[in-house]
């Protein structure tokens, strides 16, 4: 609802300029009856505006937003259209074609909208919410994080944003591993990622066994032995955490994570 | 910076494949962050299509805490080569931190709001604690009623308490301010089956694969509801297309043993269960 208020309210104002005069009252009434939710009225209203010579790209837009405002999407999006036919550098009809053919589940063709949308007005933000919601359908995270970071660029104190770029990441993060695992299956980095999840949640010695099949998968990888020497000492086992650090200093000598956590067990306070 | 100390335990990898860059792997796993950085740079001038140095530029910007540039360094590798496993593995976990820093932003800039009430929600949900993870989604609720994430979270909750009922009224919610939600149909399907309405679970099961129709868990589940209605021919076309997407999906061999059984095909079942038996061994999935 907010999207369309935004996307409508503007139009008012061109009226007066771009209409003939005998259809500006028409016009006005039409988007008063919009306002109020007469949906008959207003698409009555709008249509009776365009056939007595208003073909302005906004009545065509208002239009659509009539017919997006009931779910029919089909005929939203043919408004939407002609309204950009008229005025290519108009931007609300561009955001809400691109919406009605995300709900009409046509991705692509919606993300396309809502670029162009996007590149004509960049400081809009109801263009990148939209098309963050279209590249996140999509599965193209990076494109949504690319969006919510905009948009937290241009307001920084909104907690929304906040919200949703920190969703955006983390989605990102998981296709991530969704991806490596898919494609390596049972590969040390996807196991090492299994076992450091484990030691999140607390489930140290499912995760030792996690490192311990990376260990054996690639016994050359640093990390892996400084990682469990830490799982040890978190469960009280010294000695075991210590032979882990040699191991892990047998493979990279100068690793200054491991000589301080071997410090610090020499001194007894790991 | 505070992410400093789990970056740097968990950014030492594997060995850098490129002799070149033996240096300035060790100096960063000395800890001599300007000079791993300097010698990778300096490597990546001359062979800019190095993604082993850019990743270790990537790593050298994470411990010293300049997260955002990580990112695009590592963001450039995974774009150039989506195959890349080390890319992958650090990229994900920038991404991770990335997010946790901007919940911790939320969490300041509106302590009170739906959405800290939403992931504290989401939070003890992945910890387990139902009730607690109820009580802060009902608060995120209170804040915004139509959010269709906060609905399927607590529909989700009940379902695991058993509330069959209230997992029904919050799915339908969700899905009445958004017909397009995967997850609320999902839902509904799982909680009309365990209502015993095996039929109107069908047809949830049937709305969330036209919305993603991958998911080898809505098929396995509209599978197991044919099944239930006696319609074995579909349960067994649904139960195939599972162990086609998915072949370590013990549980959709089982129910494909038991449609064939029930279907008089004793060779095919036979089949289906020996399949099973050896996913079952060596820990196979055997849930949705």
């Amino acid at each position: 609802m907010k999207l369309f208020l935004i996307l409508m309210l503007a139009c008012a104002a061109i009226a007066e300029d771009d209409l003939p005069p005998a259809l500006v009252d028409l016009f006005n009434k039409a988007v008063e009856a919009q306002k109020a939710g007469k949906l008959d009225t207003a698409e009555k209203a709008f249509l009776e505006v365009l056939s007595q010579g208003g073909r302005k790209a906004f009545v065509h837009n208002n239009l659509g937003i009539v017919y997006q405002q009931r779910g029919d999407h089909q005929r939203a999006v043919v408004q939407f259209r002609e309204a950009v036919r008229l005025d290519a550098n108009y931007a609300a009809p561009r955001v809400l074609m691109g919406t009605s053919l995300l709900a009409l589940g046509r991705t692509r063709e919606g993300a396309a909208a809502l670029e162009r949308a996007v590149k004509i007005a960049p400081r809009e933000p109801a263009a990148r919410l939209e098309l963050a919601r279209a590249y996140e359908r999509s599965a193209n995270f990076m494109g949504a994080v690319e969006q919510f970071r905009e948009l937290r660029a241009l307001a920084p104190r909104d907690p929304e944003y906040a919200y949703q770029l920190g969703r955006a990441y983390m989605r990102l993060s998981a296709s991530c591993l969704e991806q490596l695992t898919r494609r390596a299956p049972g590969a040390p980095r996807v196991n090492q990622a299994i076992a450091e999840n484990l030691v999140t949640q607390g489930r140290t010695e499912e995760a030792v066994r996690a490192y311990h099949k990376v260990a054996e998968a690639a016994p050359d990888m640093p990390e892996i032995h400084l990682a469990l020497a830490q799982v040890y000492i978190r469960q009280g086992k010294a000695e075991q955490a210590r032979l882990e650090i040699e191991r892990e200093l047998a493979i990279v000598p100068d690793s200054a994570a491991a000589l301080e956590l071997k410090r610090r067990l020499d001194t007894g306070r790991p | 910076m505070r992410f400093c100390a789990l970056i740097f335990a968990t950014a030492l990898a594997a060995a850098e494949q490129a002799p070149e860059l033996t240096e300035a792997t060790r100096a960063f796993y000395r800890g001599d962050m300007e000079a791993a950085r300097s010698a990778a740079t300096g490597y990546l001038k001359l062979h800019p299509a190095s993604s082993a140095a850019q990743l270790l530029v990537a790593r050298t910007e994470m411990v010293g805490g300049d997260l955002q540039a990580a990112y695009r360094e590592l963001e450039q590798i995974v774009r150039r080569e989506p195959g890349n496993a080390d890319a992958l593995y650090y990229f994900s976990k920038l991404c991770g931190i990335l997010s946790h820093v901007e919940y911790q932003q939320l969490y300041e800039l509106a302590p009170e709001s739906g959405r800290v009430h939403q992931l504290l929600g989401e939070s003890y949900h992945s910890q387990g604690n139902l009730p607690k993870a109820e009580e802060e989604f009902r608060k995120a609720l209170e804040a915004n009623p139509r959010s269709v994430r906060v609905l399927v979270a607590l529909g989700d909750v009940k379902r695991a308490q058993g509330d069959f009922d209230e997992a029904v009224s919050l799915y339908s919610r969700a899905v009445k301010v958004e017909p397009r939600e995967y997850d609320a149909s999902y839902g509904l399907g799982v909680a009309y089956l365990f209502r015993q309405e095996p039929k109107t679970a069908i047809d949830w099961f049937r709305r969330a694969l036209a919305l993603e129709p991958d998911s080898t868990a809505a098929r396995l589940a509209l599978g197991d509801a044919y099944m239930r209605v006696g319609k074995l021919e579909e349960a067994v076309t649904e139960l195939k297309a599972v162990v086609a997407l998915e072949r370590g999906a013990a549980q959709a061999y089982v129910l494909l043993a038991r449609a064939y059984q029930k279907l008089d095909r004793p060779r095919e079942a036979d089949e289906a269960f020996q399949k099973a038996r050896v996913l079952l061994r060596s820990g196979g999935k055997t849930k949705p």
